[in-house]
């Protein structure tokens, strides 16, 4: 038995199969998701979803170097799916402080350059990390020791996003401000390179309080939250 | 009884019943050897990260040697587990699995085309390059180069080495299967095919549209209303296209070529033909059709298209039509072997009964995600690195070993040195993966139960905590899988340095091989006709 | 057909079926045989028993079978919607949140439509004390009633009202006061958690001891409150 009678066949053949999953695959969803435009927010002047800085962009690049999506996703699922709403990962405050809760659509991406959905989860989703941690000296001592602010974490350390150098003068700004375990020896400081700031740029940037109108792409209104 | 080797002055080895074998053998030997050796030192290197990596995942109070390894990788950025990890993927993937793959996909194509290589130095050269590819890539995830997609981290200045070298393998592969000898068809050259084919739409798509060089710096041009302001794929789709590529590359690039490899030499071995082997072209097109896409697991629940993953669950969902016929084709011809090659089958045989085995079990992993509950239940856990390494250790490696153990000598024609050091990777293997395959396993079911827990108090914390004890069996497993892979990179090492004091020696006493000439019988062939 | 086992082993090295050893099909090349098999061999019964468990699985997924217009997206296991997602619920209002504090701990004497037990337990509709002073409301709630109380012509008190004080927080006992205020034809204002706070310390001496009519009419008489700001 010939388990190839004809090559060209066996080709045709093998193509139109691989044809088949990239079409039903990559290509119908891109059409479907890969071309959202963003949102005028109802009754403001808001873009949904939320541009970041450049040096939030630059710190994409960060992340991907330094691995953070293998143990870090971005992606809240429904409720009916998993507990991710449960956990607080969906909830962000919009521009009133009112609260939104909802799981993750396309058009939260697409300002983002590289965006990191992730498979798998030893530390919280970070989709709107910028909500609980809004405060970037918080963010620079947990990437120092995560230990500090969390007992539990098994985290590693980013101390090479850091610099301990001599205090000159005066301390500086962004010094961080650590325990008697991990702080430098007198006369020193430790402060975040410009890496540890794109970073924690971009983690800051992580939040997606902005409301989405119903469109074309079926995603229902979210009302305000009406606590008051 | 022809008496195989000569008792003469000359070294003894063996000397291939089938000169024309032989031959072709000698023709690709010292591309397909490099292969080998290069492919032996990526998996001593990949096997080394991974369990670098595996035990920073969890707290090192019990072993204060690990410690040390921590302090490196927190003071340093190379060392961090974000950069080791995905190191050890890509070197076990790229550098053991796929160029051991490549150089045994040389020597079967060469074999099953009767057809010796014409021109070694193309391949030489396109093997160097592979390597060469690895290693830069490997290098650039240490400096940071790392592109953050999963198994797509290799900046482009390594990538582009590896589609050159790929290039020129895939070329000489399909003109020598063009160029077979009329007659010469065997199952395992679709196999191949369907490999070759499957890498270069694979790889171009996945390392062109995810590069993450070609991230501009701002996100987004309002201004001119193209939102796809990004990567070539934008948005969401980064994470699809991913997906399709990761589950990809174990379906239709490991699985095809492992399994080209167990048609073949199962038959060889053990003598038999393959058992329900009308039902070998059903599981070979329904493999291609519904294996890939497994790659919806990784999509359950998330921000895509509701019809995609449905349909997608689906036709995952059906893979167990080709497992089950494969499966149960290799597994019942395996066991049914007994009589021919004997209780334990020898030193290559038992290798291929594991992979045959993990072959099933990593089917019925895959059929577990395609149902709904269990990928929303299991798809951010440790269970989606339980079945990658039933892909890489479980399935692929065996079927590699099982293939060395047969290979090298002949293409070195000097004999293994020692069954013991054979019996020692086969158990520690065996036991490792085993061991792996279930702490990752239940692992990821109770960290999946866990982290799915609808109480607010439930945290990530109480999540890793739960986990902890399964990575600490997993890195004490991993370790043990890791031992008896440097048993047999020992094991080379030893042969390679006797065959070399051969033959610059040409000692005989150097020569003591494993194997004395076989006085016995040689077993007849099972049916009347002889062909391929 | 005869199998010898040609290896060279050390004296030390175990033999016997249990260890691997190389075998004839390790260095000899085996006659050729057809790859495939073929005879046509029927598959297994318990084959197509456990295929059929896995399609059965397999067309699980279409319980969750999401294809309802274009850009819905994946529910996971969530079931079929019917259309569109549904927004996620608000968050309670406070009148809400006293609703249910209500109904889980006042219902049981008070009834949940605010009527009460003729003797037992006073009406909560329509009743002066209710409507009226927002401390002397708070008081109430915190500390008790006990002896007789006459709300709207009819006399309650055979049992004592416990003090809610130590069991809820001034969020809470503002929740269900603003919704006894706006339930039931109430019409009164909201309470606030300040408002129950000041009310707090301002009875702490009560704070075991239940009030009575008397006490109660002492921290504002019926009608209506000049200091309550409507």
């Amino acid at each position: 038995m010939n388990p190839i009678p004809s090559f060209r066949g066996f080709f045709g053949f093998i193509f139109a199969i691989f044809l088949f999953t990239w079409l039903g695959f990559v290509v119908f969803p891109w059409l479907e998701i890969g071309h959202l435009p963003p949102i005028q927010d109802e009754g403001s002047t808001d873009i949904a979803p939320w541009d970041s800085s450049g040096e939030a962009h630059a710190g994409e690049r960060i992340y991907a170097a330094d691995g953070c999506v293998y143990c870090h996703t971005q992606q809240v699922r429904p409720e009916s799916s998993g507990a991710d709403i449960v956990r607080g990962w969906g909830t962000a405050k919009d521009a009133d402080g009112k609260e939104v809760t909802r799981r993750s659509y396309p058009r939260d991406y697409i300002w983002q350059g590289q965006t990191f959905l992730g498979n798998t989860r030893s530390g919280a989703d970070l989709s709107n990390v910028g909500e609980r941690f809004p405060d970037a000296a918080k963010l620079y001592s947990y990437l120092y020791d995560p230990y500090i602010l969390n007992g539990h974490s098994s985290m590693p350390e980013f101390r090479f996003l850091f610099v301990t150098q001599k205090i000159s003068g005066q301390v500086s700004q962004d010094a961080l401000v650590l325990t008697p375990a991990d702080a430098p020896p007198a006369g020193y400081e430790v402060v975040p390179t410009a890496q540890a700031r794109a970073l924690v740029a971009y983690l800051l940037s992580l939040k997606k309080g902005y409301h989405l109108k119903p469109d074309e792409a079926g995603i229902p209104y979210v009302p305000p939250s009406t606590k008051s | 009884m022809a008496t195989l080797f000569p008792t003469t002055v000359a070294p003894r080895g063996f000397v291939s019943t089938d000169p024309e074998l032989a031959a072709i053998d000698a023709s690709v030997r010292w591309p397909v050897l490099v292969c080998l050796l290069s492919a032996v030192h990526w998996m001593v290197v990949g096997t080394f990260l991974l369990v670098y990596a595996s035990s920073l995942m969890h707290p090192q109070d019990a072993f204060p040697i690990l410690g040390w390894f921590v302090d490196l990788s927190d003071n340093f950025s190379m060392f961090t587990y974000g950069r080791v990890y995905p190191a050890a993927i890509d070197c076990l993937v790229y550098g053991w699995a796929s160029t051991a793959g490549l150089g045994l996909t040389i020597w079967l194509l060469a074999r099953t085309s009767r057809n010796p290589a014409h021109s070694p130095a193309a391949l030489m050269t396109a093997v160097v390059f592979w390597n060469l590819g690895v290693a830069i890539g490997l290098t650039g995830i240490f400096m940071g180069d790392s592109n953050g997609v999963e198994l797509l981290e290799f900046p482009a200045y390594a990538s582009w080495l590896l589609w050159f070298a790929y290039a020129v393998l895939a070329l000489w592969a399909i003109a020598t299967y063009l160029c077979r000898r009329a007659g010469n068809d065997h199952i395992a050259q679709a196999w191949i095919l369907v490999a070759l084919f499957a890498f270069p739409w694979l790889y171009g798509a996945g390392s062109t549209l995810l590069d993450n060089r070609l991230v501009p710096a701002a996100g987004g041009d309002v201004a001119h209303e193209s939102w796809v302001g990004s990567l070539p794929g934008s948005g969401v789709m980064q994470g699809v296209i991913d997906a399709w590529y990761v589950h990809g590359i174990y379906t239709l690039w490991l699985a095809p070529l492992g399994l080209a490899l167990l048609y073949y030499l199962i038959p060889k071995v053990s003598g038999l033909s393959m058992r329900y082997g009308s039902y070998a072209q059903v599981a070979f097109w329904t493999w291609i059709i519904f294996a890939p896409w497994t790659a919806v697991h990784d999509l359950v629940g998330g921000p895509v298209p509701a019809e995609t993953v449905s349909i997608g669950l689906f036709l995952s969902g059906l893979i167990f039509i080709p497992v089950a016929l494969i499966g149960i084709s290799l597994i019942s011809t395996a066991f049914s072997a007994e009589h021919t090659v004997g209780h334990h089958g020898g030193v290559v045989f038992p290798f291929l009964v594991l992979s045959s085995v993990a072959f099933v079990v990593t089917g019925a992993c895959e059929q577990i995600l395609s149902i709904r509950g269990a990928a929303d239940l299991l798809r951010f856990t440790m269970f989606r690195e339980c079945n990658t390494l039933l892909w890489i250790y479980g399935f692929f490696s065996f079927i590699v070993f099982g293939s060395m153990y047969y290979i090298v000598p002949r293409l070195l024609d000097f004999g293994w040195r020692s069954a013991m050091l054979v019996r020692i990777h086969y158990y520690t293997s065996l036991y490792g993966i085993l061991l792996v395959i279930a702490m990752l396993g239940f692992g990821g079911v109770m960290q999946g139960r866990q982290l799915e827990y609808p109480d607010v108090q439930v945290t990530i914390n109480s999540v890793n905590d739960v986990c902890i004890s399964y990575y600490i069996a997993a890195t004490m497993c991993v370790s043990l899988v890791a031992v008896g892979n440097g048993v047999f990179a020992f094991h080379l090492g030893w042969m390679l340095i006797d065959w070399l004091r051969l033959r610059v020696r040409g000692n005989r006493l150097a020569a003591e091989i494993l194997m004395e000439p076989y006085e016995g019988d040689i077993p007849a062939a099972k049916s009347e006709e002889v062909t391929a | 057909m005869s199998q010898e086992n040609p290896h060279v082993e050390s004296p030390h090295e175990p033999s016997g079926d249990d260890a691997i050893q190389p075998t004839a099909p390790d260095f000899i090349e085996m006659p050729e045989v057809p790859v495939l098999s073929a005879e046509k061999e029927a598959l297994p019964v318990w084959l197509y028993v456990i295929c059929g468990v896995a399609l059965f699985l397999a067309g699980s997924s279409f319980t969750g079978f999401q294809v309802y217009g274009r850009g819905m997206l994946d529910q996971g296991a969530g079931g079929p919607i019917a259309s569109g997602v549904a927004p996620p619920a608000a968050p309670p209002t406070p009148a809400e949140l006293g609703k249910s504090l209500y109904n889980g701990n006042c219902a049981n004497c008070h009834q949940a439509t605010g009527e009460g037990q003729p003797g037992s337990y006073p009406p909560l509709a329509n009743s002066p004390w209710v409507n009226g002073n927002k401390k002397r409301l708070a008081a109430i709630m915190l500390a008790g009633v006990a002896g007789p109380i006459t709300v709207n012509g009819s006399t309650y008190g055979t049992q004592v009202m416990p003090g809610w004080a130590g069991v809820f927080t001034d969020e809470k006992l503002a929740d269900i006061t603003t919704y006894l205020r706006s339930t039931w034809g109430n019409t009164a204002n909201a309470v606030t958690a300040d408002e129950i706070a000041a009310a707090r310390s301002q009875c702490a001496a009560h704070a075991s001891s239940p009030y009575s009519e008397a006490d109660l009419l002492a921290i504002a008489p019926h009608g209506p409150d000049p200091s309550d700001k409507k």
